[in-house]
Parts: C-alpha cells; structure tokens; sequence
C-alpha cells in the first residue's frame, strides 16, 4: 500500500514527516521527490545581467522614487506642498512603472499564477491499518494532494 | 559551526546564518544596484549586505551633502532658481562630493558583477547551508515569509520589515536614520498640516536640506525588505529540498512497480 502525496516547501512538510516517523514508519519508507522548479532553472543562468523575480518590483521602485523625489522639489513651488507632491509623485511613479511591466511582461504574468504549484511528491510505503492516521496527518499538515495508491 | 570548517573542501557556500542575520549571495541585476547607489551612496551597497561599506559610503553622503548644501543646490536648480543654487553651494566642501559619489555607483556595479560570479560558482557548487543558529541571544532561522507584508511594515515604519526577516543590521540603520532625517525634516508637522490643508504652513515648516534625504530611504527600505524575503524564501526552498534528497531517497526504497 502505498500513500502518494504532494507538498509546497515548508516546515510543515518537515512536521508531517517527523510526525509520520513517530508513528512508527520507517525514514526508509518514505521517499520525498523535490521538484525542481521550471521559471527559476531556466532562469538562473540565462545572463549574468539578469536579475529573477523580483525584477516586476525594480521598475515601479525607481520610478517611484524619481517621482518622489521631484514632488518634494517642485512641491516647494506648487501649492500643495512638498509632502504631498512627494506622496502623489511615489504613487505615479509606482503605477506607472508597474502598469510598464505588467505590459511588457506579460509571460512573467502567467507564470506567478501557477505559485501554488507541487513543489514536493511524497511517497510513503505503509500497511492498509496505518493508512488513515497517515492520510489524517497529511491533510494536517498542509498537503496539497494526498491519494492511496494500491496495485493489485 | 554555522560555517563549513576551514578543514573541509567547499570553497563557496551561498548563504551564512548568523546572529544579526541571513546573509545570501543571490543573482541581482547591476544596473538596479548601482540606481540605488545613485539615489544614495551606500544604499547600493547595502543591498549586497556589504554593511561596512555601505555604511561609510552613507555616512560620508549624509555629512558632506549637509556640508555642501547639494540637496539645497539640486532644489533650487530643478526649480530654475539658478542664482540661488550656486550661492547655495559651498565651495569649501562641493569639490569632495562628485568623486565619492561616483566611486559608489562604479563600486557597487562591478561588486554585483563579481557577487553574481561568486553566487553561480557558489550554486554550482551546491554545499549546505546550516539553517539554524541560535545562541544566548538571537535565534535565526531559514523560515517562509510573506514578501508584501514585510513591504508593508516597513512602509509604515522603515526597519520594521527588516526585524521581520530578522536582517538586525539594515534594521538599526533604517530606523536610526529614519528617525534622524524625520526629525530634522520636520516631516512629521508638515504631514500634519498637509493633512489639515494649511499647504503654505507645511512649507514654512519644512527643512527642505533633510527633507529631500527621505523619498529614497524609506522607498529602499520597503525595496530591501521585500527583495530579501523573496530571496529568504527561495533559499528555504533549496535547502529543504537538498535535506529531503539526502535524506529520504533511500536506495532500496520499495517502488510501486516491477524493476
């Protein structure tokens, strides 16, 4: 009999499996496949110029802070003030460097939307009286997916 | 202990958890570093958690800017008021600032280069990191963080998102200076009267020298908190999956189909 299944990166996979372990399955019955993740593989060595994912936030920063920064000079002269044209300059800036990447970026888009993906497979080799107090610890334990799996 | 003994054979390891903090080489993009040199010498370098340098190179920016009235210069020079600039420059001082300045930019673009070779050796090499590090004082950790919300505590008071990836360093440094230029600036009496509408009392109130310090340290500290927390996470994520490999694959593990 066999439990397959699937986990995001957290301390409460390692939980989940410490826990099993205490039930009395053996480190040897479990098998965890770390998936190696497609976006940042690829990306890793692409350039040396290249940032990762962060690279949405870079833009809208610095045009925010540009912008920022020229409200509180012009808004010595305009009649708002300086503290105002500095909070409506960041706020431009952000949205307009924001509104650019989303634009020109639209792949990178697509792909934050798959952030909840597998990112572990956990296979566990137990007996059929062990196999809902495993399942009940999964499911505690933030599982993504757990499933039986018996052949024959 | 937290580091690879001087004994063993990894050369480069991509991260150190200490006391005052997670330390990480990662992949960052030069230009992005050097514009934060740009908006303030020192700033760049600490994004690379080159604390010392960045230290000095920010200090030396805060003082002889004070000194040489560049902030007043680059007022009244955006706002044509050319006359008034140049007597606002203070010759004693003005002809220190541009080669500091420029060494800054040029400095932290060519240590992100080396840092991203350094990172890329460093991943290729693939040696552990210890995750945890506790002592008689701090406990620091690998741990998932949510990257907006480390932003937004350090919107509402820059250092707070730091303390909250636990980055002690940058957090004393953006609270310290923050608290410092807020005071100086005013800026608190001018949000207020901004807020009630008297704009013109705003003005009055401001010191326009500290006042233009602010925008691009409290938009970096939002920038730094959230940048790292992507990175801390990133770099749970990997040392997870190393541990999960080394550990539960075992050899003879029974598959469910017929070798």
């Amino acid at each position: 009999m066999y439990i397959v299944s699937t986990f995001e990166h957290s301390n409460y996979l390692e939980l989940a499996i410490t826990a099993i372990q205490m039930k009395g399955i053996a480190k040897e019955n479990i098998l965890c496949v770390p998936m190696d993740k497609r976006s940042e593989d690829k990306k890793l060595f692409d350039t040396l110029h290249s940032a990762d994912g962060l690279s949405l936030l870079d833009l809208p920063i610095i045009l925010a802070t540009v912008l920022c920064l020229l409200g509180g000079i012009y808004g010595f002269i305009l009649k708002w003030g300086p503290v105002l044209w500095g909070l409506i300059g960041f706020f431009i800036g952000f949205g307009i460097g924001f509104i650019i990447k989303l634009i020109t970026t639209k792949k990178y888009n697509n792909r934050q939307k798959k952030l909840k993906a597998t990112e572990v497979v956990m296979i566990i080799d137990c007996n059929d009286n062990q196999l809902d107090m495993i399942k009940d610890i999964l499911w505690e334990h933030n599982a993504l997916g757990v499933s039986k799996l018996s052949l024959g | 202990m937290d580091r690879p003994a001087p004994s063993s054979t990894v050369r480069r390891y991509m991260a150190y958890l200490s006391t005052l903090g997670t330390t990480q080489l990662h992949l960052r993009n030069p230009f992005v570093i050097a514009w934060w040199s740009m908006a303030y010498p020192g700033l760049g370098h600490l994004l690379l958690s080159k604390y010392l340098r960045g230290f000095l190179l920010f200090n030396w920016e805060v003082f002889l800017n004070y000194k040489a009235h560049i902030n007043l210069g680059i007022l009244y020079s955006f706002t044509g008021r050319f006359e008034m600039a140049k007597n606002a420059l203070d010759i004693t001082w003005v002809m220190l600032y541009a080669p500091t300045y420029l060494f800054a930019v040029w400095d932290s673009y060519r240590t992100t280069v080396d840092l991203n070779l350094q990172y890329i050796l460093a991943s290729r090499e693939d040696a552990e990191v210890k995750m945890f590090n506790i002592n008689s004082i701090e406990i620091n950790y690998l741990d998932k963080r949510t990257p907006w919300i480390a932003l937004a505590w350090s919107a509402l008071m820059p250092g707070l998102g730091q303390i909250y990836i636990h980055r002690i360093p940058s957090a004393f440094f953006s609270m310290g200076w923050f608290i410092v230029m807020a005071y100086l600036s005013k800026l608190l009496p001018a949000l207020h009267y901004t807020l009630l509408g008297h704009f013109e009392l705003a003005k009055s109130v401001v010191d326009a020298h500290w006042l233009l310090n602010i925008p691009c340290i409290y938009v970096w500290c939002m920038y730094e908190a959230y940048v790292n927390t992507v990175e801390n996470n990133k770099l749970f994520d990997w040392e997870q999956s190393k541990f999960l490999k080394k550990n539960y694959q075992y050899k003879y593990f029974k598959m469910p189909f017929v070798r």
